[in-house]
């Protein structure tokens, strides 16, 4: 009987042990590096190229006008604006901070999530090895990094031009500058991150977005009582280091009603609202179950 | 990240930071021609504490409509003032002054009977040698404080009743161009200023600031501590009392065709500068009711604008007074003095 010899097992191929899964920091920037690039070359940029050079287009108008010695014509809030320091800080409130950052906050800030799931492309960041939280991080931080790169120079170009005319100081309105330039910055983070969430929770973001930042926060502010403590403008408007005009006779009575923060308070306010409602943003994302229509 | 987005990153980034080396290079000393440091150039005869600095652009308060209108207020005994000025040291206020800059010395813990100290620096076109004269022969007696000529009157006799002496005194900073009077201790600060390493009030962060706040577009501004001028006023003890809240004051105008004048005071904390706001939105509100009825006042009174800055408790009243106001007064001033 012939004994048939057992081949001597080859050795099994050991699998070569799976690369670990980048940390949550890592994979943020990760997501930030690829983002920045798509949120700065889409049409959505466009967008935004036209909203900040709205105010440095009127600022070279102001320029040109105070330079052939017609500056003292130009009025706003009903008075004669001379002064550049003073026509820069409307500016700055009333273009800026009271309607550019809450645009781009609600166009870009919703869009984060809500666009990939409408491109339905969400899927492949889904089936990255990184934690869906560090796919909010890395896009809110691409979107503060696009519109920051954008807004601030813009609000600095908008300074050389507009404070020099009517005699003001470079050197006299350099602090102010400093702090818009950190106010916007607030602002932007603030907002986006708010949106941010709205974007992740409700199924038509950008409506709501617009409702919330043109209809709420607009109406409410004029509303006396605690209610405008549920907008960010009003957290916004303690830290602004520019006057506010007041000339009529319902903001004289909003003035007897005025219980604007201190800066300290409105600063630590803000700093509630970015953090709880990125957190919000960050779990909604890692919580929920997006289903792609098709 | 592409190429592109990194090239523009780094322009942003670039002007960005162009823009901040720029403001801060012209904060801390200025680029000539550029961005110079905020006031005027004779704020360097002014020292470190001043409790009160103004500034007005005397050509352009001249040249201005609002003076013309303003002329047909004034007592012929003023422009009589005016031509004698002109004839005896050769000084025609309505052109050869280019603007002054004054101020106020004293000590945060004066009282309201410690003597007074101050001095006015004015630039413009100003005959020196027929200025000597005419102090020399008024009795004015020269003096010299360290290497630099002092005219000084002293005018004790005229005010021996009351017995105290009330010197004034002239130098001159650059011939026939810079000119300081005040009283001789002041004026010997202003030496100090010159000749040795005094600080100026451009060292004066908190007055510097007020400075750049009222000064773009006004052509006559006047800031300082609050304290000085309220010893200075006499006030009654309930009014000083509640005085105490408020640390600084400004004030500016321009005038041109009109006259947009602001006021600002700075209050002690958010609390005081609250109650302060209060109290002068009342008193706005009042005053518009009460010129409704009024057309010629009716127009100043609407044009009064409330404004408040909660970053450092500021709290500002501005007001424009147009031409047509001013005509209107004039009308109403007319009408009160016609025989009925």
């Amino acid at each position: 009987m012939a004994v048939e010899s057992i081949p001597a097992a080859t050795p099994v191929p050991v699998p070569a042990r799976a690369p670990r899964p980048p940390s949550f920091v890592t994979a943020a920037f990760r997501v930030f590096d690829l983002s920045l690039g798509q949120m700065l070359w889409s049409r959505r940029t466009i967008f935004l190229a036209l909203v900040v050079s709205a105010p440095v287009i009127l600022g070279l108008i102001v320029r040109i006008l105070t330079s052939v010695g017609i500056g003292g014509s130009v009025r706003l809030g009903g008075s004669a604006v001379v002064a550049g320091p003073s026509i820069f800080g409307l500016f700055v409130w009333l273009l800026y901070l009271r309607f550019i950052i809450p645009v781009l906050g609600v166009f870009y800030g919703t869009s984060l999530i809500a666009d990939e799931v409408e491109d339905k492309t969400i899927t492949y960041l889904f089936t990255r090895p990184i934690p869906r939280g560090a796919v909010v991080v890395g896009k809110y931080l691409a979107y503060l990094a696009a519109t920051s790169l954008v807004v601030l120079p813009s609000v600095m170009i908008l300074f050389f031009l507009v404070v020099p005319t009517g005699g003001g100081s470079l050197a006299a309105a350099f602090p102010a500058l400093v702090k818009d330039l950190a106010l916007l910055g607030i602002g932007l983070a603030v907002y986006g991150s708010l949106f941010a969430w709205v974007g992740a929770q409700f199924k038509y973001p950008l409506v709501t977005g617009l409702v919330f930042a043109f209809g709420w926060e607009q109406g409410i502010m004029v509303i006396p009582g605690y209610l405008k403590r549920f907008t960010i403008a009003y957290y916004i408007q303690g830290l602004v280091p520019h006057a506010m005009p007041q000339d009529s006779a319902l903001v004289i009575l909003q003035v007897v009603a005025h219980d604007a923060l201190s800066a300290p308070m409105s600063l630590f306010w803000l700093g509630c609202i970015w953090f709880l409602f990125l957190l919000l943003a960050a779990r909604t994302v890692s919580r929920r179950e997006y289903v792609l229509e098709q | 990240m592409t190429k592109r987005t990194r090239y523009f990153m780094i322009g942003s980034v670039g002007i960005l930071t162009l823009g901040l080396t720029v403001g801060l290079v012209a904060y801390y000393g200025g680029i000539r021609g550029f961005a110079e440091p905020a006031g005027p150039e004779e704020l360097n005869y002014v020292p470190s504490d001043a409790a009160v600095v103004a500034f007005a652009n005397v050509r352009q308060l001249m040249d201005s409509q609002f003076r013309q209108q303003v002329k047909g207020f004034e007592s012929a005994d003023h422009q009589k003032g005016q031509e004698e000025l002109k004839n005896e040291i050769g000084i025609d206020i309505e052109r050869d002054i280019d603007y002054v800059v004054a101020c106020m010395l004293a000590s945060p813990t004066a009282t309201s009977s410690d003597a007074r100290s101050g001095y006015v620096v004015a630039r413009g076109n100003f005959d020196q040698p027929r200025i000597e004269a005419f102090i020399r022969d008024k009795g004015g007696v020269e003096q010299e404080y360290r290497g630099r000529k002092i005219f000084v009157r002293d005018e004790v006799a005229a005010t021996a009743t009351t017995g105290a002496s009330h010197e004034m005194a002239l130098t001159f900073i650059h011939s026939n161009k810079v000119v300081a009077f005040g009283t001789p201790a002041a004026l010997h600060r202003v030496i100090d200023l010159q000749v040795g390493p005094a600080q100026t009030v451009r060292a004066n962060l908190e007055m510097m600031k007020l400075i750049g706040s009222v000064e773009p577009g006004n052509n006559a501004w006047v800031v300082g501590r609050f304290d000085v001028l309220s010893k200075q006023a006499h006030l009654p003890n309930e009014v000083t009392s509640q005085l105490p809240q408020v640390t600084w004051f400004s004030a500016g105008g321009h005038v041109n065709g009109g006259l947009n004048a602001m006021v600002a005071v700075q209050a002690r904390d958010g609390e005081a500068a609250k109650n302060l706001q209060q109290v002068v939105a009342g008193f706005i509100a009042l005053a518009r009711m009460q010129a409704s009825a009024k057309p010629e006042l009716n127009a100043i009174a609407q044009s009064i604008t409330l404004s408040n800055d909660t970053s450092n408790n500021t709290v500002a009243v501005s007001f424009t007074l147009p031409l047509a106001a001013l005509d209107a007064l004039k009308a109403a001033k007319t009408r009160l003095q016609e025989p009925k």
